[in-house]
């Protein structure tokens, strides 16, 4: 019990803290990136009118929703 | 030849002064455990040469202030401006850096070296600097025999130092033993001619020891043993400013056309700035004079008064030089041009890039986005579409309809001639490495190898699908036209993708963005099968063309999933910490296929 209170000490102040800092940072920048990239994408499909492109930005948005959950997930 | 017999005349002058001075040989090895010692502490450095550097150079070097303050820094620390110079040209080389930041590391470079000359008129020769160098070189030693690639280092350089202390306490003896028997300053000249003459003697030994850090000390020891004038000692540290761009030159001539520029730029600063000190030496010497009184550097202390002059005059060019780096750049870029490379020759892969791991895996990686840039225009022309259009941006369709006929292309010569040979010399670069790579760098670069193999993969799939796209792209079946016309659609729009990707430090994310283009992949691919199926069931498609179709459809998926493989292994960020997130959000195969089943 002692030992683990130790480390979650050690984990709290020492550098896997910094590391969930950082990897947090990042996830929070990588998800303003992308919903920014499905807000292009929205206005991108209004304005397009070729189908091979319409069908390629619906993937993206599709696959982007799924990449935002995981990182909602992961924050 | 000319270089032999340079060699032999040297020798020649040494032996004959071994033989008629012990005091010149105690000199003279005092040059000779110097300059070791300078090669020890560069060997010390480059251990520390790994992603460490590559982060400090890039995240210091994007304005001119900033890289100009790297020069002046690592200088100081390394204590080797040629080291810097070399580190500089081999970033260039590799694309790291570009031309104006390596320009201004090499003007702090310049100002960094004269605090060799502080350190040995401050402290060398104030001191018994050999009690210093005697623990330096115990543990350097003991250092150097560890497996630990960092504490070898710290033991070179701590090796490196030891000998350079040493090499200042035989300097210094040498010239006072020197004294009793023979007077130096004799054969001293004044006025303009001695100046030049010095100048030239400066620059000759600089070129000989190619170090201007060795030079300066040895002028600095003789000064302080009143072997030669103050005057003359000027001169000297003149000529050593001029003769030490040799270093960036030699190093140049295996660098490519950055490379060569940068040396030509540090010949005209170091030019510039002897000619200003020469033209300028009374005014240098009165201003010598005010700054050491300023300071409170005796009037008598010339080896402190030389330091400050050396200071001064690199002071001064830099000054000079600075609002002119951008015209200085320019007429480099004008003058000294890349040789026109054929598409099928390497473009980054010098000799010069082969000086630090970080720089040859740079250069594999910029080669393998030139193999990447060969293989778009085959794999383009192997589906009979023009590369300039899918770079363009037109619609893909548009582009697909209009392109209905045949692009004639020999791919299997276009193959060898523009991916083959170059990934046989990205292999033999690799090979031919002459340092050990960490594991990280081993990683990075057996993937890159591998993405090398994906695109040869897609170029010999597309071979196969060209065959039967010459028989089916002009024929009178529309169904089998729209199927040909759908797979070639998709392959463009992968192309397009990658592209567009292609600049990862300007599109983040690509990484993440491939997902999209599996998915894409995935249903393509199904819903071809289906109208396949669909249109034989209607008697629309024969059974023969039907197989020949669903071969290709395969070998669409494959050219798509290599392209997409390559694109994952290359369009990612340098950053390592940024490229571990995006893996762990880009999605996983059962992830893509959920999305598919909804």
């Amino acid at each position: 019990m002692r030992k683990s209170i130790a480390d979650k000490v050690k984990d709290l102040f020492g550098s896997g803290f910094k590391k969930r800092v950082k990897k947090a940072e990042s996830l929070k920048a990588l998800q303003k990136e992308l919903e920014h990239k499905r807000s292009v994408i929205h206005k991108k499909m209004k304005s397009t009118k070729s189908a091979s492109e319409k069908k390629l930005l619906d993937k993206k948005l599709k696959v982007l929703e799924e990449q935002l959950k995981k990182i909602v997930k992961r924050r | 030849m000319f270089k032999k017999l340079i060699l032999a005349g040297i020798v020649a002058v040494l032996v004959w002064g071994l033989w008629i001075s012990p005091d010149f040989t105690e000199i003279a090895a005092g040059i000779a455990i110097f300059l070791f010692g300078m090669l020890s502490l560069e060997e010390g450095f480059r251990a520390f040469t790994g992603g460490l550097l590559e982060k400090i150079l890039k995240n210091t070097t994007d304005t001119l202030p900033k890289s100009l303050l790297f020069g002046i820094v690592s200088t100081t620390l390394m204590q080797s401006s040629s080291l810097v110079s070399v580190i500089t040209i081999s970033f260039l080389s590799a694309g790291l850096l570009g031309l104006a930041a390596g320009v201004g590391i090499i003007f702090g470079a310049n100002l960094g070296t004269t605090t060799g000359a502080w350190l040995v008129a401050g402290f060398g020769l104030k001191v018994k600097i050999s009690a210093y160098a005697m623990p330096m070189l115990i543990f350097g030693v003991l250092f150097i025999f560890q497996k630990g690639k960092y504490l070898k280092g710290i033991g070179y350089v701590l090796a490196g130092l030891g000998f350079l202390f040493l090499g200042i306490h035989h300097m210094k003896e040498g010239f006072e033993a020197f004294r009793d028997t023979i007077d130096l300053t004799q054969f001293g000249m004044t006025g303009f001619p001695g100046l030049m003459l010095f100048a030239g003697i400066g620059i000759a030994a600089t070129v000989i020891m190619q170090s201007s850090h060795a030079t300066l000390v040895l002028i600095i020891t003789a000064l302080s043993a009143n072997q030669i004038s103050y005057e003359n000692a000027l001169a000297l540290a003149i000529g050593a400013n001029v003769g030490t761009t040799i270093t960036a030159i030699i190093g140049s001539l295996s660098a490519n056309e950055q490379g060569k520029r940068l040396a030509a730029a540090h010949l005209v600063f170091n030019m510039v700035t002897g000619l200003l000190a020469v033209v300028l030496i009374k005014q240098f010497v009165t201003a010598v004079d005010n700054v050491s009184e300023w300071v409170g550097i005796a009037a008598d202390d010339y080896t402190l008064k030389l330091a400050v002059f050396h200071t001064l005059f690199n002071l001064l060019g830099i000054v000079a030089m600075l609002p002119f780096t951008k015209l200085l750049v320019a007429n480099l870029e004008r003058l000294i041009k890349g040789k026109a490379k054929g598409v099928s020759e390497p473009l980054y892969l010098f000799k010069s890039a082969t000086d630090f791991p970080d720089t040859a895996v740079e250069a594999v990686r910029q080669e393998t986005l030139h193999v990447f840039d060969n293989a778009f225009d085959i794999i383009a022309k192997g589906v009979s579409i023009a590369p300039s259009r899918i770079k363009a941006g037109e619609a893909i369709e548009q582009i697909v309809y209009e392109s209905n006929r045949l692009i004639d292309i020999d791919m299997e010569s276009e193959y060898e001639k523009k991916v083959k040979s170059l990934f046989s010399e990205i292999v033999l670069f690799i090979t031919q490495a002459p340092f050990s790579w960490e594991a990280n760098q081993s990683g990075r670069l057996h993937w890159m190898r591998d993405a090398n193999q994906k695109l040869i993969e897609a170029i010999k799939d597309t071979k196969h699908l060209r065959t039967n796209l010459s028989k089916f792209i002009s024929s009178p079946n529309a169904q089998e036209r729209q199927l040909y016309n759908s797979m070639r659609i998709q392959i463009v729009t992968i192309l397009r993708e990658l592209h567009e990707a292609r600049d990862v430090e300007t599109n983040g994310s690509a990484l993440l963005s491939l997902d999209a283009l599996k998915l894409l992949v995935l249903d393509n691919e199904s819903e071809r099968q289906a109208e396949i199926t669909n249109y034989l069931k209607k008697g629309k498609l024969t059974s023969v063309a039907a197989t020949s179709i669903l071969n290709d459809n395969g070998y669409t998926l494959d050219i798509s999933k290599s392209l997409i493989g390559f694109a994952e292994t290359m369009f990612v960020s340098r950053d390592q910490d940024v490229t571990a997130i995006e893996r762990e959000i880009a999605l996983i195969p059962d992830e893509i296929e959920e999305i598919r089943e909804k």
